[in-house]
């Protein structure tokens, strides 16, 4: 699985035209307060917070093509819901990691 | 904004999601408002008052299922679809959306045709919604209109057709209407000369169609049996408008009762109502009176027949009339009340002075249900109470001031066709009655000039004998003799009436009637009779001279006995009972 499904991103630049670059922007400092957010959250082993921010790290992230950080989060979402926290603990290291390589390619995208 | 343009309302708490769905949403031609929590979304939603709702489900300050709860009852009766933006996949959390209103979802990542085709869905929808609720409201308001209109009518028509509202005893009624508007009608008036008037009618159907006919038809009772006309004449009148006024399948059964007081009689028509009754105390039902007429309102003046039976009525008698409605009346078990049980009520009760309660209360029990489908209509008329109003109709009014004409002669010439044809009393009536200071003598003078006119023609111009009056054989023959000559009348046949009114004080005055007749008048001389030490002239035989003797001042024959003169004097200290 890519980090982005280059299809989609074709069709959201023509869909958002001169807007494309202030979403990738918006997109990139949304998820910057929702990694802050996965890591505070995992200080305070507050489940609540981390299945929400990771619930909306879902939807934004298919939302712009970044597929495998979607199900990645999907997969966060649902340990947070069932208090997994060793395995959220793993999960956002994975996170981290495809969201460096989808901010790097959409930014490339631009 | 256009007002056209179909609005939209996202609530995401996602910055990036709202700005692609915005994007979407501008190029399908939508207007769009953004809150990115629950809180703004209802704010917004109060003051906007968008179309549509795209509704993420997590959400801070207050999550979308609340803001869903909210705007729902926010919107009312008006449509406003919710759909839920969400990546939720669980069939519970999907359920909990439709519980609190959601109407359905748009799963990320967001699609350009799955959204254009939701909206469009939606779209369809709402614009029904919006449809059925405009005539929704139009329905409601014009049956606000209707009701308030019928409530206004009902005022009115309960004004003209005072039914069941004349003050008479001895005349008890239930009517009950199915409907705001009744098409049943009850009415009762005194006649000038004594007596009394009483109309049932049914019209066909019910409520205000039915009811719009009984305004006329009220309006000719009372108006011409207040002038002095007859049964023949009011129906003959009633069926003439009545005809003219109402759809071809309409009509009024009828019944049209005459009391006569003074023959202790009644004179009955009726034209397609169940059977009267005439109970006798002690004997139970004596008589029914069929229906031998067609309703009113069905045929043409030349057609119609106001021929009536006549029925003795003794004190103690009561006298029922019945609406279809009473007969037709059906219990829960679907049958019928049918005439049968009236009658055995009727006779059970015999020896009552009254079966009114009795009738009234065994269709309560028949019935069991407050359920009506007719109009239903009893009427009793209790002989004991109507014969003793003997005492002829009561105008109570004071006459306050000396109004209206004042010093004035009117006279008649009437020929051998009106002779034939023609009734002048009314006429006469309606002349002494437009003299406000003549009112509260309405029923002495109508006697005067009824008396008087019958003697000019019968004994004047037709020269008819009433020594024949005096066994039931001479009566029949007398009135057979009467029509023979009145269709042989000839040619120079006249009754000359003249009535002359002067003041004879500030609040007194004569009115002087005087009939000239054709006929070779008679020896009035030869027939003087000494009563009470003075000379009177008796003339003819019969009541009616002697009743008007008592009425007036002078009564004086002149002529070859052709003439007569009576002065009748009236003053306003004058009282009407005596």
């Amino acid at each position: 699985m890519a980090s982005l499904n280059t299809d989609m991103l074709a069709e959201l630049k023509d869909i958002m035209e001169d807007d494309f670059a202030i979403l990738v922007d918006t997109f990139v400092s949304d998820t910057d307060k929702r990694i802050d957010v996965f890591e505070s959250s995992m200080d305070m082993a507050d489940a609540d917070a981390l299945r929400k921010a990771a619930h909306g790290l879902k939807g934004s992230s298919s939302n712009i093509g970044a597929e495998r950080l979607s199900k990645l989060s999907a997969d966060l979402e649902v340990a947070a819901k069932e208090m997994a926290f060793h395995i959220a603990i793993d999960l956002i290291e994975d996170v981290k990691q495809e969201y460096h390589l989808v901010r790097a390619a959409l930014l490339e995208l631009k | 904004m256009s007002s056209d343009q179909v609005s939209v309302l996202i609530a995401d708490d996602n910055a990036s999601d709202r700005m692609i769905l915005r994007a979407l949403l501008a190029r399908e031609g939508y207007a769009v408002y953004e809150a990115d929590d629950g809180e703004k979304a209802l704010s917004i939603f109060s003051e906007e008052k968008p179309d549509v709702v795209l509704m993420d489900a997590l959400m801070p300050n207050m999550d979308g299922l609340e803001a869903t709860t909210r705007i729902k009852a926010l919107a009312g009766d008006r449509f406003v679809p919710v759909i839920f933006l969400t990546s939720l996949q669980e069939a519970g959390a999907l359920a909990e959306c439709i519980e609190a209103g959601g109407d359905d979802f748009l799963t990320k990542p967001y699609n350009q045709t799955i959204l254009r085709a939701k909206l469009s869905a939606f779209e369809r929808v709402r614009q029904l919604n919006v449809t059925v609720h405009e005539q929704k409201n139009k329905i409601e308001e014009f049956n606000k209109r209707l009701l308030h209109e019928q409530d206004i009518a009902k005022q009115v028509f309960d004004n003209i057709t005072p039914s069941g509202r004349h003050n008479i005893e001895g005349i008890k009624q239930l009517i009950s209407s199915m409907a705001i508007f009744n098409g049943d009608v009850v009415l009762a008036d005194y006649k000038p000369s004594g007596g009394i008037h009483v109309m049932v009618g049914d019209f066909t159907g019910h409520g205000l169609p039915a009811a719009l006919g009984a305004m006329p038809l009220s309006e000719i009772f009372y108006g011409m049996t207040r002038k002095g006309f007859s049964l023949q004449d009011i129906l003959a009148e009633i069926n003439k408008r009545l005809k003219r006024i109402l759809p071809v399948s309409n009509f009024c059964c009828a019944m049209f009762v005459d009391i006569d007081t003074v023959a202790h009689q009644v004179n009955v028509w009726n034209g397609g109502l169940p059977d009267a009754l005439i109970i006798r105390k002690g004997l139970g039902v004596i008589a029914k009176i069929k229906s031998t007429h067609l309703p009113l309102g069905i045929l043409s003046s030349d057609r119609f027949n106001a021929s009536v039976d006549t029925y003795e009525l003794r004190k103690g008698d009561l006298f029922c009339m019945f609406s279809d409605g009473v007969i037709e009346m059906e219990n829960q078990q679907g049958e019928f009340f049918g005439a049968d049980r009236i009658e055995s009520v009727c006779n059970e009760h015999k020896d009552l002075p009254s079966v009114f309660d009795k009738v009234v209360d065994e269709l309560a029990d028949f019935s069991g249900t407050d359920q009506q489908t007719d109009d239903i209509t009893f009427v009793e008329l209790r002989a004991d109470t109507l014969l003793e109003h003997i005492e002829l109709f009561q105008d109570k009014q004071q006459i306050k001031r000396l109004s209206g004409p004042r010093d004035w002669t009117l006279s008649l010439d009437l020929r051998p066709e009106s002779l034939k044809h023609f009734d002048p009393l009314p006429i006469f009536l309606h002349v002494l009655m437009e003299c406000p200071y003549l009112q509260s003598h309405r029923s002495r003078l109508y006697t005067i000039l009824s008396e008087l006119y019958s003697n000019a023609l019968e004994h004047g111009v037709l020269g008819l004998d009433s020594n024949l009056k005096k066994d039931p054989a001479g009566f029949a023959s007398y009135y057979q003799m009467r029509q023979q000559r009145l269709e042989d009348l000839d040619t120079h046949a006249y009754v000359n009436i003249s009535i002359e009114h002067r003041l004879t004080g500030d609040n007194e005055g004569d009115l002087i009637f005087r009939f000239e007749d054709s006929g070779k008048g008679f020896d009035y001389a030869s027939k003087l009779v000494a009563v009470d030490g003075k000379s009177q002239n008796l003339g003819y035989c019969g009541r009616g001279i002697p009743l008007i003797r008592s009425l007036a001042r002078t009564f004086e024959y002149l002529g070859a006995g052709n003439i007569v003169q009576v002065i009748y004097h009236w003053n306003l200290s004058q009282t009407e009972i005596e």
